[in-house]
């Protein structure tokens, strides 16, 4: 029975096709280019320790906790700090939905607008006699917020989470600090994580890209968040002392005023501003609005300029003007509502208005720039040298061709045909080189890991048309293309197998977020598949057509 | 070659059972102390290196001896010295910003071709957490793929049992050898997770979905295994002569100390793989489908 006459030419099976396909985009993607001027170049991505340049891992301090509190205790404690004076609580009557209201009365003097920067706009004072009554009408989650603030002088976010009110808390807090402060208040902690949450996190990295951006002039860095707790930043030929000096110095912010027609007055510097909220739109007017408040030098320093210069009478010819980095970043007039309010008091919660979203964020980061929204500590950096990274190329390049020499060597000597050894190299070197297109395509750095990462898979590569070929291939001969084809299917049971393993036993480097070993985990694992899906049923199928054509073909075997 | 694969085939084949499961017990027990006896020693079944530990770290060229590098350095806390080809690496504690400003003036001005790695103890001590968190899920989703992939319980054992071992036992030769655990090593050691599964996963293929007498199975099985592990040996020592020795025939290549690190790590794993794939896991088949095999003729069986 031969059936092989009526087989399909190679060049007409799909697999042998997706193959081609395969290679062609990438030896495109790799782009390998020779000129006298440059030498030889490619458009692979170096990682750092070849390409040369520095690295900086920063650690956000913030935590995150689901809490409890008594709303009561919380209005004491924090009224009691203000004031100066002991308080008299009255009542507290908090319903299901935790929102309620708590009274107290005291003798000492209240400044509601200190009140309200404290609770929230929902304070009402009542003279009673030499007495003070105050209302504090809130809710339970936003007075364990003005607590938290207080307690530990930093900004405090509330965010919802399967179910249950979250804080995050914008500083490092131990867990034991925590619990001694929320027992104060008759609370406890119920949940408690290190980190930030996503949108702080992609607050932080926006900041962190707009400064780091301006100050080195390098657009688009690759500032990668590693869990909820770590970003980590490459700076591609630029030494650690300029890294470290831009991420760890805050851009200059600062906010003058209109005096007269050419001259601008100081007002204050980025430290006055305490804290910058999400961009809100006014579902009336469709403004947008960047919500940010200030500390009590910031708050009094504004009225001041703002009453000098007359701006509180008559706010239009009297801009407010934000300056980053000595460039001109917002200006716009004082609102009536305010102009008014400044006369008589200080204002602590500001909104800057912008016609449209996209330039609220812009802002909204701009404000940051003085800041960044968490803390951050420097927790790990390296750099190194350029020179150093041409030689580590130099040495990868020439481990990779002994390896195969080796490899194809330790093949030959087994099998002793070029028929076998042959297919069998290219095959591996066509997987190395889809590799290598993969990661141009998706922009992988290849790092000395991704290099190790490449050599295993040439390893396991080979392994596996070893497999191939020893289930199909007996006494140099192939079966007839039933039988060859069974065989086939054989051997890719167990390939798929083991390379099932593979991928398994490299899958937590993916996600534990290790930096570099990501780059072993992402080649190991992308090298395993192309070998499984792309580059190793073609060897199958190549290997039997070479073998037909020189007629090493056994009827008898079964 | 052929002949060669088939001489140490025979071997394995031939060998006792009581032998051949033995051995690598032996062999696991031994290396089962060693681990300890580095636990209660150091506090750590593996000697850390800086990426778990923490500190400072600067490799650099240097007209310097190793001595008067320890005296440059004597006011800081310096840790360690070593060369690789003609480079140095310099491990000290971790130090403050203020510290560290100067110590690295004193690098410049000294070294040249300066590679620097700084680690927060804090950091690292997480690191040493999500180490062991990725070390134990890889080991036991690989155990799960085998106990899917075979569905037979005494075999899946057998092999999660020979992978454990092929990782304790390189392990216990990196605290002989001195090797630590870093970044590219704990990579390694994963990898070895999976290539130990491979030739695992081939041998108890040919067993069980073969038909045919069951040495004559191992033996052919043996064959494919040694050749595959030999050609990835080849690649790896390769890999392991270019990274540590050709910086000294050919100075324009520095030593490459990860890549070092991963394959002597691999080398080992690989040797201790052969092992417990054609002695061990091969026996225990020999004594389980012998033991099934001669059931069967009181009408029992057990798969």
């Amino acid at each position: 029975m031969n059936d092989d006459k009526k087989e399909t030419p190679i060049y007409k099976n799909w697999r042998f096709l997706i193959f081609v396909i395969a290679l062609a985009i990438s030896v495109i993607a790799i782009g390998p280019w020779y000129s006298a001027e440059e030498g030889f170049t490619t458009n692979l991505n170096y990682g750092l320790d070849i390409e040369g340049g520095s690295w900086i891992q920063l650690e956000l301090n913030g935590v995150m906790a689901s809490l409890d509190a008594d709303p009561k205790m919380i209005v004491q404690t924090l009224s009691e700090k203000e004031i100066g004076t002991s308080v008299n609580m009255i009542s507290s009557n908090f319903n299901q939905n935790g929102e309620g209201i708590v009274s107290f009365s005291t003798a000492g003097a209240v400044n509601s607008t200190r009140l309200e920067f404290l609770f929230g706009p929902g304070i009402s004072t009542e003279k009673s006699g030499d007495e003070t009554i105050v209302k504090v009408e809130s809710t339970k989650t936003s007075l364990i917020t003005s607590y938290l603030t207080s307690e530990f002088n930093t900004e405090v976010i509330t965010f919802w989470d399967k179910d249950s009110v979250w804080h995050e808390i914008r500083t490092k807090v131990p867990k034991e600090q925590l619990d001694a402060s929320m027992k104060k208040v008759g609370g406890s902690v119920k949940e408690y994580k290190n980190g930030v949450t996503k949108d702080t996190m992609r607050i932080t990295i926006d900041v962190l890209n707009n400064k780091l951006g301006n100050g080195l002039g390098v657009k688009d860095l690759p500032i990668r968040s590693v869990g909820d707790e770590y970003i980590l930043i490459d700076f591609a030929g630029i030494s650690l002392d300029e890294a470290e000096k831009y991420v760890s110095n805050p851009g200059k912010f600062e906010i003058r005023m209109q005096a007269t027609e050419n001259e601008t007055i100081h007002v204050l510097y980025g430290e006055s501003i305490v804290g910058v909220n999400a961009v809100v739109q006014d579902p009336r007017t469709k403004m947008w609005y960047v919500p940010f408040s200030l500390n009590d030098e910031g708050a009094v320093a504004l009225k001041e300029a703002a009453v000098k210069t007359g701006a509180t009478r008559n706010p239009i010819s009297h801009n407010l003007i934000m300056i980053l980095d000595d460039e001109e970043i917002y200006s716009a007039p004082l609102s009536f509502d305010a102009a008014d309010q400044l006369e008589r008091g200080i204002i602590y919660s500001w909104q800057a208005t912008t016609s449209g979203q996209e330039e609220a964020k812009e802002l909204q980061i701009h404000l940051r720039a003085g800041a960044l929204p968490v803390n951050v500590e420097i927790i790990g950096s390296g750099e190194a040298p350029a020179a150093l990274g041409e030689g580590f190329k130099r040495g990868s390049i020439i481990t990779a061709i002994f390896a195969m020499i080796v490899v194809g060597g330790a093949i030959y000597a087994k099998y002793k045909r070029v028929e076998i050894a042959l297919p069998m190299i290219l095959t591996s070197v066509s997987e190395v080189i889809m590799l290598l297109g993969l990661s141009v395509l998706i922009k992988q750095q290849l790092d000395l890991a991704s290099i190790a990462g490449i050599i295993a898979v040439i390893g396991t590569g080979v392994d596996h048309l070893i497999i191939i070929t020893e289930e199909t291939v007996r006494e140099g001969k192939i079966p007839s293309s039933k039988l060859y084809a069974s065989r086939l299917g054989k051997a890719f049971s167990v390939i798929f197998g083991a390379a099932a393993t593979t991928i398994i036993a490299m899958t937590p480097l993916l996600f534990l977020g290790f930096g570099s070993l990501k780059g072993f985990a992402v080649t190991t694992i992308a090298g395993v598949l192309i070998g499984i899906l792309i580059a190793r049923p073609v060897y199958g199928v190549v290997l039997h057509e070479i073998l037909m054509k020189r007629g090493f073909v056994d009827e008898k075997q079964n | 070659m052929d002949k060669f694969y088939d001489r140490v085939s025979d071997i394995f084949v031939n060998m006792d059972e009581k032998k051949s499961v033995g051995i690598p017990v032996i062999i696991l027990i031994l290396a089962i102390v060693v681990i300890l006896s580095a636990y209660l020693l150091t506090g750590y079944p593996i000697k850390l290196g800086m990426d778990f530990v923490g500190g400072v770290q600067y490799t650099g060229n240097t007209e310097l001896s190793e001595l008067q590098i320890r005296e440059l350095f004597s006011d800081y806390p310096l840790q360690d010295v070593r060369s690789s080809g003609d480079r140095y690496i310099i491990l000290f504690e971790f130090v403050d910003k203020e510290t560290s400003d100067g110590l690295k003036r004193l690098i410049q001005q000294n070294f040249t071709n300066v590679e620097e790695k700084t680690i927060a103890p804090a950091y690292s001590k997480s690191l040493q957490q999500t180490a062991l968190k990725a070390l134990a899920i890889s080991f036991l989703g690989v155990a799960l793929v085998i106990f899917l992939l075979f569905k037979k319980i005494i075999p899946s054992i057998t092999v999660i049992a020979a992978i454990f071992s092929d990782i304790v036992i390189t392990i216990a030769f990196m605290n002989i050898l001195n090797i630590e655990l870093t970044m590219g090593t704990l990579a390694a050691i994963l990898m070895l997770i999976g290539y130990s599964a491979d030739s695992n996963v081939l041998l108890n293929d040919r067993v069980f979905k073969r038909s045919g007498e069951l040495n004559e199975k191992i033996k052919e099985a043996c064959g494919i295994g040694l050749t595959m592990t030999t050609t990835t040996l080849g690649a790896l020592v390769v890999m392991y002569i270019v990274a540590t020795y050709l910086n000294y025939i050919v100075p324009i290549v520095p030593t490459i100390p990860l890549l070092t690190q991963i394959s002597s790590v691999l080398i080992i794993g690989l040797l201790a793989d052969i092992m417990n794939t054609w002695m061990f896991n091969a026996g225990v088949l020999k004594t389980y489908v012998g033991s099934f095999t001669r059931s069967r003729k009181f009408g029992r069986r057990f798969l």
